[in-house]
């Protein structure tokens, strides 16, 4: 037994060796199939994101404008709009699409999270665009947002919803969130960013965060919004 | 008992065209004798408007900056603000719609000439109000507006001109839609003053046509879909809340009954605990209800921590086999 304390040595090492090739192979595979995936979604949301509706045509109003009574009375609280409908795409609801034109990616947006949809789309975590408050979370692969902290002030980020409005961003800043800092995640939204965007750390512990704002004069309707009313 | 509204800010500037101050010669000796006329002059731009129908209340009398209404509506707390030429249109609307409720006897009635004029005469001081019918000419339906009118000893004449103003629709239905809403304008400190609901009801041509509660439960509000466009429909509050005024305004298509709070000493309630009794049963505190955050953000990371021990391990692990090897052969040598 003594003889072949060596060959168990070896054996062991050879065996550590391919378990961490096998979980790499398997990481990459992962990647490499979510990336496919979300692809493959964007494209069909891209076709599915119907044309804005058009301005409802007035009637012509032959009275004489009245004053609204009401109106001086009217709740002061902001009116809320609801959200656009989810677009479902097989079993997934999807609330929009993601475009970083510095990492050049285009990724889907389910409209709410789970780990399994984590593992083909980045996802709404909280929030919405609508009350600049959005934040995605998604998994750090290369081709999710393994690469955001690669973003830098001034990049742009694109946020379309599935009404066809479009959101501009403007990266403001990155930080590092420790895992359990539920509180930094949330605050500031609305005041110090309007979009989040984060994702986990090679170790696991800490969050890469990125804080962006909302440019002015926004929403506008997207470009393939536009084709589509053109067409 | 009759009420007494005070009237802030009482400008006779700003009565101009509204509450119109019918002036009457001071050498008159007989001033105060049933002997005024109030002439109103019916036109819409090149449309005389023949025919139409208005009557004339006698609501009170004005004393100094109060008004003393007629018993009948002295019971209503009417929110008539401040009288100004802004004012004065909705002060009218809110008398009007109580004169409804009340059934107030008029003081005269008549129809417009073919000129657009009628003549009310034989009337004394006091303050007036107004009220004409829509009237329908061709296609065109005019509202007239509600008239707040002065007669008193002040002026040089026996006769005042009232140019009512007149709103106009094309007649595209024979109903018309009508919301009432109830507001509240109060301060949260006075809202358990405000009734669980409060009752209205609608006027037609000065009969009621529907009673309705409004609560919190339909938001204060009701909508009518068929209303006539030939009747005179009015809204009144039946009951005005104790400690609060009330204001009534409408157009073509709204009622808005707004109810100000104005708290009064005298009937300001007080109260006092309530008496301490034994209970056998043991009170439980209720729940609590708390709320958590969740401890940890959601983990977004493949497994890549463990390819590197895995890989370091490996390699010391092989080196360690191999060096045993050797020291294995140096042994046997």
């Amino acid at each position: 037994m003594k003889h072949n304390a060596w060959k168990l040595t070896v054996l062991l090492g050879v065996l550590m060796i391919c378990a961490a090739g096998g979980l790499c192979v398997y990481n990459v595979r992962e990647s490499r199939q979510a990336a496919a995936f979300s692809d493959q979604v964007v494209q069909s949301l891209k076709q599915d994101i119907p044309a804005p509706a058009e301005a409802p045509v007035q009637e012509p109003d032959t009275e004489p404008a009245q004053e609204d009574l009401f109106a001086p009375y009217a709740e002061a609280e902001p009116a809320q709009s609801e959200p656009p409908q989810d677009i479902r795409i097989g079993n997934d609801a999807y609330c929009g699409y993601l475009e970083l034109p510095a990492l050049g990616l285009e990724l889907p947006v389910m409209s709410g999270w789970s780990y399994p949809a984590l593992k083909r789309a980045p996802c709404r975590y909280s929030g919405t665009a609508q009350d600049n408050d959005l934040i995605i979370a998604a998994h750090n692969y290369s081709a999710h947002f393994g690469r955001i902290g690669d973003l830098e002030t001034g990049d742009s980020i694109i946020f379309t919803d599935t009404s066809g409005q479009v959101y501009n961003y403007t990266v403001a800043f990155a930080e590092v969130i420790a895992g359990t800092d539920v509180d930094q995640m949330f605050s500031g939204q609305a005041t110090d960013w309007d979009l989040t965007l984060f994702t986990c750390t090679l170790s696991g512990q800490s969050r890469v965060t990125i804080r962006a704002y909302r440019q002015t004069d926004e929403p506008a309707q997207s470009d393939d919004a536009e084709e589509h009313e053109a067409a | 008992m009759q009420k007494k509204n005070r009237l802030a800010g009482f400008a006779f500037a700003g009565f101009a065209g509204a509450l119109l101050m019918l002036p009457l010669t001071a050498a008159q000796p007989a001033a105060a004798a049933d002997d005024k006329t109030i002439t109103l002059t019916c036109r819409q731009d090149d449309t005389i408007l023949t025919g139409m129908e208005w009557t004339l209340y006698r609501i009170g009398t004005r004393h100094g900056a109060e008004i003393e209404f007629v018993p009948e509506l002295s019971a209503y707390s009417m929110d008539l603000g401040d009288l100004s030429a802004d004012a004065v249109d909705t002060a009218a609307k809110t008398i009007e719609s109580y004169i409804a409720a009340v059934n107030l006897p008029p003081a005269a009635q008549g129809q417009t000439d073919a000129s657009g004029e009628l003549t009310f005469s034989g009337l004394g001081n006091g303050l007036y109000l107004a009220a004409g019918k829509t009237l329908q000419v061709g296609n065109t339906m005019y509202y007239p507006t509600t008239l707040l009118l002065e007669v008193n000893n002040a002026g040089t004449g026996l006769n005042y001109d009232a140019y009512p103003k007149f709103y106009y629709t094309d007649v595209s239905s024979e109903s018309r839609r009508y919301t009432v809403r109830k507001v509240w304008v109060d301060d949260d400190d006075s809202a358990h003053a405000r009734p669980q609901n409060v009752t209205v009801d609608l006027y037609k041509d000065g009969a009621i046509a529907d009673t309705v509660t409004l609560s919190a439960e339909n938001d204060w509000e009701y909508r009518w879909d068929t209303l006539d466009v030939q009747s005179e429909w009015l809204v009144a509050e039946r009951e005005i809340p104790v400690d609060y005024e009330v204001m009534i305004d409408y157009n073509q298509s709204q009622f808005l009954i707004r109810n100000t709070y104005h708290h009064s000493q005298e009937t300001e309630v007080t109260t006092t605990p309530p008496a301490v009794t034994t209970a056998t049963t043991a009170t439980t505190p209720p729940p609590q209800i708390t709320t958590t955050a969740p401890e940890k953000l959601v983990q977004t990371g493949q497994l890549w921590w463990p390819v590197l021990p895995l890989s370091l391990g490996g390699v010391v692990l092989i080196g360690a086999g191999i060096s045993m090897r050797s020291g294995k052969k140096k042994d046997e040598t």
